[in-house]
């Protein structure tokens, strides 16, 4: 067997520098934010010279990097990055293994004859993988010293390991075996550094000392290597995207987004008569980190209600901290059909709605564009009323199309003393206000773009009330609708 | 201008989390507007008694009530018109903490029962009733309001109207007002003040977000969003309410009704102490002295017998017998607790053993000496009166018992049986905000980034909000964020939080106890832990309430002396009696003033330190001075250490600023050392009471109070003036107030024994002192590695820990402390425990592995102990032992025996760590490197113009230097503009380092470096040497040391 081992150091920071090129000359720092950790973890950074700080909290690395830009870890994005990296390198051989991100094996078996060689494989190997990646490749006839290999060469270069692999390896540190931290840290104790000294003891003191791992560790060290290259699975998923017309912190105005998601994705052709087995949320806003929500299915979801109910529970138990504008929704882990429970009674709610799509469908018919739509209460202690609720198509299929409701339009006031509105002009025509019935103000100062409203409840004259308001931010006047 | 407005209903702090103003920024505020009266309605009683006090030194009537929230979730505001009204509220807030300690709510069928002498204001924005008027259920309404009428009396029930400008506040009061005049009930306007001024209404919202522990984004629904609810001058409130001017002009009838005033009577008394039939408390006391003195002193001498009677005479002119008995009989239940656990035997005497000791008043009387309650005979070392209590006193002497740790949990508890928990209950303790929770909670709020206020919580140096901009630009990771958004209002907020109440807690413990039940004076809530009730006041409330608090306090130095008589009991065969102490021993004093007193208790910091060598104390007296100039309050007043030690040692001269000044300053030869000094120096240099003049003092301790200052500042030079005191005297005079903490005297010269008798101990028998100090850890200044090393200074090594001989904690090992298994990290005290028995139940261990079989100890506490050196006496070599021990299996859980590994291969030849890595394992594990010091290690890498520290004595004034070693400690002390005193040590001693300010900022990040190298000048100055540092560098050692710390 010969295996090749491509390896793409600081795949993350490689990923972002290429995302955020205006950061090119900043130091960064990569951060996992994982709730499950106590603390949030660098998992990598640039330029090199940060580097080192993979593995630390931030706050260690913030207090050498005190000027750094810190950066959320998108784990998505990375993983994307590295899956293209990877069908590039099927497109090259068929036996392609990913393993940590970064890290991809490939049989070379079979392949010289057509790239002229080895070299021509380990060439062509190194052409498929994007130049700003830095691609490195290390050669050997068993996984583990093409991945010891891999590291002693330049970037865009290649290494090959020597007859004599237990020599090659013996001088290597042992931080490069694939055992456990605690393993290698107890190992350092005993004054065990190099793969040579531990290739030097005995087997079974190993064995005894360490278990399993002190075994494989000592095989290893000794050139001996059996694991295969496993080659990818296929994974199929389907990606919907939609956004919220404002920023909201509401948890209910996130279900509204993760339904019509949902509606959307289950109406697809290609969904029919498929049960979904996973359902991966994405929710970002300006100036938020992203926020990230893997739910797997207890038993796999045919229809988008049932989806919607366990992806709901899921987050009313962690919902996000933060305020959500974009939601990106990805089902995966799809099964075939397993067989329905069919209702004795006629289902009411399910009839409803079918005739409402119905409606709806010959409505846009006639008018072109969405017909039907649901009002959805998201927050209704919102002291801005076109943020309460949204409006929802009842068709699932079609675009972006949440819109709030109560949209403010702008008015013309002439004001009296105190910047009371006196008259007011609606339908083109001045009207005196004869009473002001309620007056109350708002400030929501913390936002990135404060609001700042004050409003009045007129009587202009003809019996009806009428709402204004002067947002004392922008200094205008606007008529809201609620 | 008459004031035609009151507010009925106002918030503080101390409805923690709702309220975003002080007490007296309230009431200044209100003074400004020139209200005659104001409520304070919070959500409990914690700030009631202050605010009365203060509203009565401003001139304005107090009104005290609260908001209560019933269980549907709607509020009621109550206020008391009389004193038993106070009860009443007092009452119902008790029984809403009894129904859930943190979430208090009241079941509103309770309110009937507690209704006399109660006002009522129904409606508001959360009331019941404007629930049902604007839900449309008209009907609801009026039989609630009715309900309310029958409760309370029409003349006490209140429709609440307010006008803050949110939306739906018109509709709501449109239908309150139909509502009463349908009715025939009043009503009342009020601004639901939360705050005293409109700029406040930002840190409203945030401390919303940090009381529901989200970002004030996330807290929206119950945010008040807008800025007004602050206070609101008298003709803003008639303009608001010009449609119904009754409803403004009726707060004042409400306050003309409520003419009960919190700060005068609460109708408090102690509970009568057991006496046996036929005895009143004075005779019952008096048999049990002369009983005790016969057993003290084998008769009754006429000395005394004199001083008998003249305590005596005192208890009788103030009735304090059975305030005296009642003490006696506390330490009386902690001496069951000493019989129960086998540390003292039941028929030695309780004078003989006191459980606990007096700190107060108590160790001055004979009496007190006498009935087990104080540790120090008086007659021994002639110790009077009349600076303790005095003929003409008017409150209780204060006596705190002290404790010894291991007995005080338990004690706590068997006190609120003893009494019954309505008349036992701890005192509250309100925790404040300071420049870290701030960062924490209001940074959280404002949704910035929990690492970053973490770095700049930990980067920070000042304690003072005012500073946090300043702070943050002298940080390079900061300075750019400053103007920021949410870290600018971070910076903008954080000054005007500073100090504010933040949570209720349990006091230390202070315990109250009274005759009368404790709920219907103050509040009561079960504590955290089980079986401790706590009220809703503070320290000062009670002391200002007049109760008796019965401090039942823990002093570590207590559980560290009793272990070091132990000890010495154990290998002499007699107890030292510690009443009986020589305080005159020239040797204990020579080892004070030589700075030779590390680890003695108040007599430790390097400030105290430098402190011996200047004062040279020769006498209890003197050692009371000592302790109590180095405390904040006098360390502000300029130079006035260094003036008290000119007069008060060397006879320097002063001179008054003014005659009325003399009665106070004179015993501090014209410094105040005392906190009393500064209340004797108002009352008699303005002529005020003493309330009054405590007022004063507290209110310069006060955040955000330059208003309240000012006004009392104005109201003393008044007092002053009618005294014939010139303003340019009584200007000057005034300027030496400071609010900063002082002692009490009678703490100074208690703990000035207590310090003697721990620096005994020290001198006479350093072996059983280093012991007990190690096991009495957490207590002190110092790291263990310092005591280690000041250890053997005075003769004593230290020997590290081993499987075989250690016990638990440290124990005497031939001259030396042998540290003990729990030290050791990831052992504890639980595994150190199986370690010993097992050894004891079936012989020393023979090797690691054995070890491991025997108690089935975790790989990590193994590793622990291999690199503390426990294995040393029983292995090749620490790495050999720790291989071994990961060959033989621990026993299951369910008693099985594991299959024993094969031997075969045995353990392979391992070479042993260098000594550095086991200096560094030692360390790292322990704190302590037993056999040595970091700087041995250091030293060879180092120049040879390096001096050790322990040579720096010997270099002249204003020489060049140059030390390294390790920051041990870092203090700083107030009112010092940013100076730090950094004390450095090396193998050979340690050494005083004054860092300026402007040097400390450039270079503190090194100062927190585990080693660092100083450069600087030597100041020899009084018996004093301290190099002054001009730079310093930090050396990277590589070795984590333990944390030191940063004393302000």
């Amino acid at each position: 067997m010969r295996v090749a081992c491509v390896l793409l150091t600081h795949l993350r920071a490689k990923a972002e520098m290429q995302r955020h090129p205006h950061l090119q000359d900043a130091t960064v720092l990569i951060v996992d934010r994982d709730p499950s950790q106590k603390r949030p973890l660098v998992v990598d950074g640039f330029p090199p010279s940060v580097k080192s700080v993979k593995g630390l909290t931030l706050e260690e690395a913030l207090s050498l990097h005190v000027n750094a830009v810190v950066l959320d870890a998108d784990e998505p994005h990375y993983l994307r990055v590295f899956g293209e990296v990877l069908a590039s390198l099927q497109r090259v051989s068929d036996r392609v293994e990913g393993t940590e991100l970064g890290t991809a094996y490939v049989r070379l078996d079979s392949l010289e004859g057509m790239y002229h060689g080895e070299a021509g494989v380990v060439s062509a190997l190194l052409d498929a993988v994007p130049s700003h990646l830095n691609p490195r490749i290390g050669v050997a006839d068993t996984k583990f010293p093409a991945f010891v290999a891999v590291r002693t060469c330049k970037t865009h270069g290649a290494s090959r390991v020597p007859n004599d692999v237990r020599a090659f390896l013996a001088p290597h540190s042992i931080d490069l075996l694939p055992v456990s931290a605690d393993v290698r840290a107890e190992m350092r104790r005993f004054g065990l550094r190099t793969m040579g000294n531990l290739a030097g003891m005995g087997e079974h003191a190993l064995v005894d000392r360490f278990g399993r791992e002190g075994g494989r560790a000592w095989r290893l060290c000794n050139g001996m290597d059996d694991s295969p290259v496993v080659p990818l699975p296929f994974d199929e998923s389907i990606v919907e995207r939609a956004s919220l017309p404002f920023s909201s912190s509401s948890l209910q105005a996130l279900f509204v987004a993760v339904d019509t998601l949902l509606r959307r994705a289950y109406a697809r052709r290609e969904m029919r008569g498929r049960y979904v087995g996973k359902a991966t949320l994405l929710c970002s806003a300006s100036g938020w980190p992203p926020w990230e929500k893997t739910v797997v299915f207890r038993e796999p979801a045919g229809s988008w209600e049932r989806a919607s109910s366990a992806v709901r529970s899921r987050v009313e138990a962690d919902p996000p901290q933060l305020p959500v504008e974009d939601v990106t929704l990805t089902l995966s882990n799809f099964t075939g059909e397993s067989g329905t429970q069919m209702g004795l009674l006629k289902d009411a709610q399910n009839d409803t709605r079918r005739r409402l799509a119905d409606v709806d469908r010959r409505l846009q018919a006639r008018l072109g564009g969405h017909a039907l739509h649901r009002i959805v209460e998201v927050a209704p202690w919102h002291p801005a009323p076109e943020m309460r609720s949204l409006q929802v198509p009842i068709d699932p299929s079609g675009g972006d199309a949440i819109r709030p409701l109560h949209q403010p339009s702008p008015v013309e006031v002439q004001e009296g003393s105190g910047r009371v509105p006196v008259s007011v002009r609606v339908k083109k025509r001045w009207h005196q206000v004869a009473r002001i019935q309620d007056s109350w103000t708002f400030d929501l100062w913390w936002l990135p773009e404060p609001v700042s409203r004050t409003y009045y409840r007129i009587d202009p004259g003809d019996g009806r009330l009428v709402t204004l308001f002067r947002d004392r931010g922008q200094d205008r006047w606007y008529r809201q609708s609620a | 201008m008459a004031a035609g407005y009151v507010e009925l209903h106002a918030k503080s702090f101390f409805s923690f989390g709702v309220g975003a103003s002080h007490a007296h920024e309230l009431l200044a505020q209100a003074k400004d507007y020139g209200y005659e009266a104001l409520a304070l309605t919070d959500t409990n009683l914690c700030g009631a008694l202050e605010f009365a006090r203060l509203a009565n030194s401003l001139g304005i009537r107090p009104i005290t009530g609260g908001e209560l929230t019933l269980t549907d979730d709607s509020r009621i505001t109550l206020l008391a018109k009389t004193r038993t009204g106070y009860s009443n509220i007092s009452r119902l807030f008790t029984l809403a903490n009894t129904a859930d300690r943190r979430e208090p709510r009241l079941d509103p069928a309770h309110l009937p029962d507690h209704s006399e002498g109660v006002v009522m204001l129904a409606g508001g924005r959360r009331g019941l009733l404007s629930r049902l008027a604007t839900d449309g259920r008209r009907s609801e309404a009026r039989e609630l309001l009715k309900c309310y009428v029958d409760w309370y009396g029409r003349d006490s029930v209140y429709v609440e109207l307010n006008r803050n400008f949110l939306q739906g506040d018109a509709k709501r009061n449109r239908e309150l007002a139909g509502l009463a005049r349908r009715t025939g009930v009043q009503v009342i306007a009020s601004n639901d003040v939360h705050y005293h001024h409109p700029e406040r209404s930002r840190l409203h919202d945030a401390l919303v977000a940090a009381r529901l522990n989200t970002t004030i984004d996330q807290a929206l629904p119950h945010l008040l969003p807008n800025h007004n609810f602050a206070l609101k001058p008298q003709d803003e409130m008639e303009r608001l309410f010009a449609e119904l001017p009754e409803a403004v002009s009726n707060t004042l009838r409400v306050a003309d009704q409520c003419s009960f005033d919190l700060s005068a009577d609460l109708g408090y008394a102690l509970p009568d102490p057991d006496v046996p039939d036929g005895y009143t408390p004075v005779s019952y006391l008096e048999r049990l002295c002369y009983e005790a003195a016969m057993r003290r002193y084998g008769d009754i001498s006429q000395r005394v017998e004199a001083r008998l009677r003249e305590e005596f005479h005192l208890i009788e002119t103030h009735g304090l017998a059975g305030f005296l008995l009642l003490y006696r009989e506390i330490a009386l239940i902690a001496r069951r607790i000493m019989e129960e656990r086998g540390m003292v035997h039941p028929e030695t005497p309780v004078e003989e053993r006191p459980p606990g000791r007096g700190r107060g008043s108590s160790v001055a009387l004979l009496t007190g000496y006498l009935i087990g309650i104080s540790h120090v005979d008086p007659l021994e070392w002639d110790l009077t009166l009349e600076r303790f209590i005095s003929e003409d006193a008017t409150v209780l002497p204060d006596i705190d018992l002290d404790f010894p740790r291991a007995l005080r949990d338990d004690l706590i508890e068997r006190v609120h049986q003893h009494f019954g928990p309505e008349h036992a209950v701890l005192t509250g303790a309100v925790s404040t905000y300071k420049l870290k929770g701030i960062i924490q909670d209001i940074g959280k709020a404002l949704g910035l980034p929990q690492e970053e206020l973490g770095l700049l919580s930990k980067q920070i140096e000042s304690h003072d909000p005012a500073y946090l901009r300043q702070e943050m630009l002298e940080l390079p990771g900061f300075r750019v964020k400053v103007e920021a958004r949410g870290w600018r209002e971070l910076v903008e907020l954080a000054p005007q939080l500073a100090d504010a109440p933040r949570m209720l807690s349990q006091h230390v413990g202070g315990m109250i106890l009274s005759s009368s039940p404790i709920p219907e004076m103050v509040p009561t809530r079960a504590g955290a832990m089980d079986g401790r009730f706590i009220m809703d006041w503070n320290k000062d409330s009670v002391a200002d309430a007049g109760f008796a608090k019965v401090d039942l306090l823990s002093l570590p130095v207590l559980d560290q002396i009793e272990e070091a008589l132990d000890l010495i009991e154990r290998r002499e065969g007699t107890r030292p009696d510690l009443s009986r102490l020589n305080h005159q021993d020239p040797r204990v004093y020579d080892m004070i003033n030589e700075g030779r007193s590390i680890g003695v208790f108040l007599l430790q910091s390097p400030a105290q330190l430098k402190m011996g060598q200047r004062m040279n104390s020769r006498s209890l007296l003197d050692l009371a001075y000592q302790v109590a100039l180095i405390r904040p309050g006098v360390g502000v007043q300029g130079s006035a250490v260094s003036q008290f030690v000119d007069r008060y040692r060397h006879g320097a001269e002063w001179e008054y600023d003014h005659p009325l000044e003399a009665r106070a300053l004179e015993r501090g030869c014209g410094i105040i050392v005392w906190q009393e000094q500064v209340v004797q120096l108002i009352k008699d240099v303005a002529g005020m009471t003493a309330a009054e003049a405590d007022e004063i003092r507290r209110a310069f301790a006060r955040p955000n109070a330059d208003h309240l200052i000012a006004m009392h500042r104005r109201r003393f030079l008044e007092g002053a003036r009618r005294n014939g005191v010139p303003k340019e005297t009584a200007v000057k005079i005034f300027g030496k107030i400071n609010g900063h903490y002082m002692f009490p005297e009678s703490h100074s010269h208690a703990f000035s024994v207590t310090a003697y008798q721990a620096a005994s101990l020290k001198r006479h028998h350093p072996l059983e002192f280093f012991v007990s100090l190690m096991n009495n850890q957490p207590m002190g200044f110092y790291p263990i590695e310092t005591l280690k090393q000041d250890a053997r200074r005075f003769g004593v090594p230290f020997l590290n820990p081993c499987v075989n001989r250690s016990d638990t904690r440290c124990v005497p090992d031939s001259g030396a402390v042998r540290l003990g298994l729990e030290i050791i990290k990831d052992v504890g005290t639980e595994s150190a425990r199986l370690i010993v028995d097992e050894r004891e139940r079936h012989g020393p261990y023979t090797s690691a592995g054995d070890l491991v079989s025997r108690t089935g100890l975790k790989p990590k506490s193994v590793l622990s102990l291999a690199m503390a050196g426990a294995f040393d006496g029983i292995a090749v070599n620490r790495r050999e032992a720790l291989w071994e021990a990961g060959l033989h299996p621990r026993p299951s859980r369910n008693g099985q025996m594991a299959l024993a590994a094969s031997m075969e291969h045995a353990v392979p030849r391992l070479t042993d760590f260098t000594e550095r890595e086991k200096m560094m394992g030692e360390y790292r594990v322990m704190g302590i490197y037993p056999k040595g010091h970091l700087m041995e290690f250091v030293r060879p890498g180092l120049g040879p113009d390096v001096l050790p520290a322990g040579e720096v004595e010997k270099l002249g004034d204003d020489e060049r230097v140059k030390v390294v070693g390790w920051p041990v400690a870092r203090q700083h002390p107030r009112g010092r503009d940013g100076t730090v005193f950094v004390t450095i040590e090396d193998e050979t001693g340690d050494v005083q380092v004054v860092v300026w300010h402007d040097l400390f900022a450039r270079r503190r990040k090194e100062l927190a470096s585990h080693v660092v190298e100083v450069t600087g000048r030597v100041s020899r100055w009084d018996g004093t040497t301290n190099v002054i540092a001009t730079d310093i560098r930090a050396i990277r050692s590589g070795v984590i040391m333990p944390s030191s710390h940063d004393y302000r």
